[in-house]
Parts: C-alpha cells; structure tokens; sequence
C-alpha cells in the first residue's frame, strides 16, 4: 500500500487539496518573498556580483548563486529568469567558468551576447545591478568535459565558445595533461577572451589555441581542419556554435572516418525553421485547433505553434523559445508535429509537444 | 435611450477597442505589483484565519475571528484573484502560478470546468435567453422571457438557498450545462471532454474541497472538531452568500435587459459591446468594496474588457461612462443596495405570473419615456 509512489501520490493529493498549488513552496512563495524578496519556490536565487564587458556586444555577468545551488559540471548551461516590467522572461545561458573557481569563490559566470533585437539580453545590459538578485536553476545538459585523458577537439564558433572556456579553466584548474586542440572561429570580429587563451597556451603546453578569422581564411574545411590540426580524426570531437557550423563540422568528421558516436555537440541559437518535408501534401493548409479556447487557426507552413498561439492572443506560456526549457509545453491531442529541434514527426495520438519548436503537419488539436 | 438602429456600431467599436489596446499596452509591473500584493493578503487572511481557529481551544470566542478571516481569505482568492486570473487577466506576467492555465481556487467547481463554460458561454452570449444559462442558472425565472411555470412561486426561497450554496450551485450548474447526470445531450455540443471525464474532475475537486474544510482542518484541531468544522461551514457560507449576491447584483439588477438568439445572429463587434453594456449593471462604493467584489462591482467595464487586469476597471469607468453617453446607451450604476433592492424585487416579481409582469413591463415603459 504505501509504496513510494503511492505515498507521494498521496501527498501531492493533500498538497493539492489544502494550498490548490502544486507544492506547497509555491503555495507560501508570495509570503516568504515578503522577507526575501528574490526567494523562489522552483528555483536558487544568485546574487549579482559584477557585470563585465568582454567586447562591445558580450558582457559576463558574474553571479553568486545561493546555497541551493548545488554545483555544475564544465560545460552545462542554466535557465535564468529576470522580471521586465513585470513581465518574467527565461533564458538559458552556458557557465562560461569552471566548477573549480566555483569551488573556491562561489561565483559562476555567463557570458552573453546582446542579440540584436533581443529584449532580454539588451535589458540585462543596462537592468542590472551589482547587488540586484536573478533566479536561476540549477544546471542542466549532457555537454560536458568527459573524464576520460584521451586527446581532445574543440571547435567553436562565436559565442558558442562559453562551455570551452569552462572546459579549459577546469583541466587547467585540475593541473591536467590532457592533449587538447580547441579550434575557435569567429567572423571579422575579434575572438572572446584572446587574453586568456594565450595566457593559457603559455601555461600548460598540452593546451593547442587556433584562433580562426573566417573572413580572412575561410570557413571550415577539410583542408583547413588538416592544417590546423593534423590529427583531427584521433580525437574525440565537441562541438559548438551555430547551426551551420555544427552540421558542417559533424559531416566534415564523418567523412573522415570519425566515429559518430566521438562526436558530441551543442547547438548555440535557434537552428532555422525550414519547410518540412511532409507526409502529406505540402501544399494543403492545415488547420490548428486550440481546444480550450475553442478557436482555429490556419497555419502557416514555416510557423511554429507557439507564434501561432500568440498571433491569436492566447498567452500560451513560454520561455526559452528555443526548445530547452519546457515552459511552453502542451498536449496535442490529435494530428501531426515536426519538431524543429530533433528533426522528427510526431505520433499522430495524445502527448506533450513543445509549442516554440513545433510546426503543424496537416491539421492538429492542442488542448490550450 | 436611443434607437438601436439610430447608434453607429462602428463607431462604437473603434472607442471600445481604443481603450483595450491602450490599457493593454501599458501593462507592466504596477499590475504584477498590484495581484502580488492581493495573494499576499490572501496568504496572511488564510493561514492567519486557520491558526486563530485553532485557538477556540483557549476561548471559543476565536472562532469568530478565525471564521472572519477565512471568510476573507475565500472571497479575495475566488473574487479578485482566482475569478481575474482564471479570464487571463495576468497571463502576460509568465508566471505559472498566476496564469489561467494553471490557476486552482478554493471552491467546490473545478477552474477548469469554470473556465470553459464561464469564460465562453458566459461572457460570449451574455444574457441571450437560451445560450448564457448564467441567466437564472436554470432556477430562476428573472425577465418574462420564460413562460411562467408552478415553481416560480418559491423561487424567492429556491433563491435563497442558492445564495448559501452557492459554490456547489455553480460547479453542479458547470456539469449541468453538458447534462452528465441527467437529460438529453446539446446536439452542438463544444467540449471535447467525456462525461466520465468531467464527472472525475468533478468529484475530484469537490473531494479536495470537503476534505479540507471538512476532515482535515477540523481533525487537527483534535478535541474541537465540531467547533471548527462549524466555523469552517461558516466561513463557506458567508463566501456563498456574498459571492452570490455580487453576482447577482451584475446581471439581474431593474433595468439589466435580455437578447433573443434571433437578434444576436450574425451581430458585428460593435454590436457586441453594447449587448455587455445593455446586460449588466455596476455598484458603487468605496475602494475596499471593490477589491471585496473581485471589481465586478464594475460589471460592464469586466464585460467589455474581460481580460483587462481587474483592478483597472474603477479607472476605465469614468471613460466607459462617457462613450455611453455620447452614444445614447444606458448605463447601469447605483449603490449596493438600491441595485441589490431591484434584484431581489425582480425575483420576487417574476415569482407571479403574467399580472405582476406586465407592470414591470410598463413601468419600464414609462421610465424610457
């Protein structure tokens, strides 16, 4: 009878009929904010310690997270949360510093470019004060430094150099002989942290840095890959940076007779929607039905559910826009879904699908 | 009051969807500030309410605060924030625990059997005879619209056991509305739920709410049990009555009128507006009366901005109040008890049959005259 589950069952029963929440954190968080203001039931609070320009359009801001917080491994990410207007965005940032500087400061760091029309980023710029406390959870992904000796190759593309830096700092940090060739490229814009990498490859010769322009040597090539690191194909590979980059990169590795299994990767910015292939006809309109609401709406080919819920006002709730955090999560209940993130088909039957990395395929019924 | 055929619809419109954009763009932090505060309040009214109960252990003379203050706590979570929150007023905040998806309240129907038939068939068909079933929620005879049948004549009492019941009024009335227990299925029937499916939601908030009141918080209280579930079933009815009687208040004052389905066919956005204005009717009173309301003290302006932050009503009135004017359209307003007087005189009224009727028909006619 009072097996595990039955007892948390049970208990969230009770929690349920006593506060009509689904914790009851969530249930006293207006009365503990009232003494903490920055407390939060899901998530740890971090203090912010300083915000540091790396150039004109990244900035890192060093943070200090609360006790709460437990520790992350080089190379995971965090969701943050900020409050503009009282309107509360969620974004999803890598730890740019390393487990280790945790360890003995308790700060973390995140380095951020100020998207170009980006709201969050931009405000956080200007918003935030040494002093000012964020929410934040506690770290997530699977990309992240293997424990393994065996030689590395890290190849990054503008602001997807984050997790390396993490990376690096933890085996320079751990006095590690690891052969590691971190290969970093950026377009006609001056590589992040340039005093770091040559302080670092200075320090611990089993550190290999090429900063890459592409402007002026091209973009990723075989060719290029042989001269900068002849001994590419021996390596275990991670990559990270923006989608074009990755997909050539990973082909480029296959190619050459990487397993694909040494080739671990991080997508940095939402990967471009494009037209699926369909199973039905592609030309048909189909139609998206939001069940709560009781309205229909005709999709369009290229946009996702979530765009589509907000052209029709439903204030469907969300977040990272970008596949991660499940802040935007609903159940379909009929029809079909290409997911943009996995490239893959839906089942046709009932279960939760991610709203922003969505698109309909023929008619589809979500229970919003 | 003018002609309908004379009011230019178009016109109308353009006003009404003036000020709605304009509210909604200024929405930001004085309204998260503003909800945060009221569940604040909320959170000090019931934990506080619940710990006094507990004293009666001491002095039995506890009970009457600790019922007050739960009375409290009730009416602030189903008025000003679950009712407001639950229409969407706040989902632009990106907060689960204030947004209507996500949103339960401390009452017998569950919020989303409320959200489907209040939020829809409510506020769309807002008193057309035969689509808004909020209109005498079946039990009611309130406009001469329906035929007069033998029941009528106890209406009043029918009414006022409503009123003290009125939260399993309402969640039964939900349920009611798609007939799961009894009677033939609507033909063009909306939800996509099974009966099964909305009767398991049914008992399974009804169960939630009986154990709390009921079994729990008496329980805990040990040898006072029955002192406590009293003032428990005490703090409920207070939240029936009063809740009941604002509702009341809003659609079913004098001069609140009804809709054929015929004259509502094919109606344009303009039209729409003034159908909200014609069905409902305000309160005036000072500030705290209207938190205490949920701001349907502000009925019309709810019925025309629904998903406008409620609290932004008292300031819309004056505005609302003007256009109405200008355009010729009534506008319902008057103190709680001059409009609760003509509610209860319309259940009264309509408790009779046709004589009775036809006077207020009359007096009617010679007020717009």
């Amino acid at each position: 009878m009072s097996t595990p589950t039955s007892f948390s069952r049970h208990k969230k029963w009770v929690t349920q009929a006593l506060t009509n929440h689904q914790s009851f954190k969530a249930y006293i968080e207006p009365l503990v904010q009232m003494v903490k203001p920055s407390w939060q039931a899901s998530d740890c609070n971090a203090e912010v310690m300083d915000l540091r320009n790396e150039s004109e359009q990244v900035y890192s801001l060093v943070l200090k997270p609360s006790k709460k917080w437990m520790r992350h491994t080089a190379g995971q990410y965090v969701h943050i949360q900020v409050t503009i207007e009282g309107v509360r965005y969620n974004r999803t940032f890598s730890v740019s510093s390393s487990p280790k500087h945790h360890e003995v400061s308790g700060l973390i760091e995140l380095t951020i470019r100020k998207q170009e029309h980006g709201k969050v980023t931009q405000w956080m710029a200007q918003g935030l004060k040494v002093g000012d406390h964020i929410s934040l959870t506690q770290a997530q992904g699977e990309f992240t430094l293997p424990n393994h000796q065996e030689p590395l190759l890290l190849i990054a593309g503008g602001s997807g150099i984050t997790p390396f830096r993490s990376f690096l700092q933890q085996l320079a940090a751990s006095h590690s002989t690891s052969d590691v060739h971190l290969i970093y490229y950026n377009q006609s814009i001056a590589p992040l942290f340039a005093i770091e990498w040559q302080q670092l490859s200075q320090a611990h010769p089993n550190f290999k840095i090429s900063l890459i322009d592409t402007q002026i040597s091209g973009l990723i090539s075989a060719q290029q890959l042989h001269k900068t690191c002849p001994d590419f194909d021996q390596r275990k590979a991670y990559l990270c940076g923006p989608h074009g980059l990755i997909t050539t990169c990973r082909d480029l590795l296959i190619e050459h007779g990487v397993a694909k299994t040494d080739i671990y990767h991080e997508l940095f910015g939402p990967k471009p929607v494009s037209k699926p292939p369909s199973i039905t006809n592609q030309n048909q309109a189909s139609t998206v039905t939001f069940a709560q609401s009781n309205r229909l709406v005709n999709a369009q080919s290229q946009q996702s559910l979530l765009e589509l819920a907000e052209a029709a006002e439903l204030n469907p709730p969300s977040g990272c826009r970008m596949g991660i955090c499940h802040q935007c999560k609903c159940s379909k209940k009929q029809g079909v879904v290409y997911n943009t993130l996995t490239n893959t088909y839906s089942d046709t039957g009932t279960e939760d699908i991610q709203l922003c990395v969505s698109i309909a395929v023929g008619d589809v019924t979500l229970d919003f | 009051m003018k002609h309908k055929e004379s009011i230019d619809f178009t016109a109308l419109a353009d006003e009404f969807d003036q000020i709605n954009a304009s509210v909604k763009s200024q929405l930001g932090s004085q309204d998260a500030d503003y909800i945060r505060r009221i569940i604040k309040i909320h959170r000090l009214a019931e934990i506080s309410g619940r710990i006094i109960l507990m004293l009666c252990f001491f002095s039995l003379w506890f009970l009457l605060p600790g019922m007050l203050l739960l009375a409290l706590a009730k009416i602030l979570d189903n008025m000003e924030i679950g009712h407001n929150v639950m229409h969407g007023q706040y989902d632009w905040m990106n907060d689960p625990n204030i947004n209507s998806r996500n949103f339960e309240w401390d009452i017998a129907s569950d919020s989303g059997s409320w959200k489907r038939v209040h939020n829809h068939e409510h506020h769309t068909y807002t008193n057309i005879i035969g689509k808004d079933r909020d209109y005498g929620y079946g039990l009611l005879r309130m406009s001469n619209d329906l035929p007069w049948r033998k029941k009528n004549r106890w209406q009043f009492f029918t009414y006022l056991n409503l009123s003290l019941l009125f939260e399993w009024g309402i969640a039964y009335h939900e349920l009611a509305a798609e007939r799961v227990f009894v009677g033939k299925k609507k033909k063009d029937r909306t939800s996509s739920l099974s009966d099964s499916e909305l009767k398991r939601m049914f008992f399974s908030k009804a169960g939630k709410q009986l154990f709390k009141d009921y079994v729990f918080f008496p329980l805990l209280a040990g040898p006072m049990f029955l002192y406590v579930l009293a003032a428990n079933v005490g703090a409920n009815l207070i939240r029936n009555l009063w809740t009941s009687t604002i509702i009341f208040c809003g659609h079913f004052t004098e001069n609140v009128q009804t809709f054929t389905e015929a004259e509502c066919k094919g109606e344009s956005k303009g039209e729409w507006y003034y159908r909200q204005m014609l069905g409902s009717s305000n309160l005036t009173g000072p500030k705290w009366f209207h938190i205490m309301t949920g701001h349907l003290s502000c009925q019309i302006e709810h019925h025309l901005f629904p998903d406008i932050p409620a609290f932004r009503y008292y300031e819309l009135a004056p505005k609302v109040e003007a256009i109405a004017a200008k355009y010729g359209i009534p506008y319902n307003s008057g103190s709680f008890f001059k409009q609760y007087g003509t509610v209860l005189q319309r259940i009264w009224t309509y408790s009779w049959p046709d004589k009775a009727a036809h006077k207020i028909n009359e007096d009617h006619q010679q007020t717009e005259n």
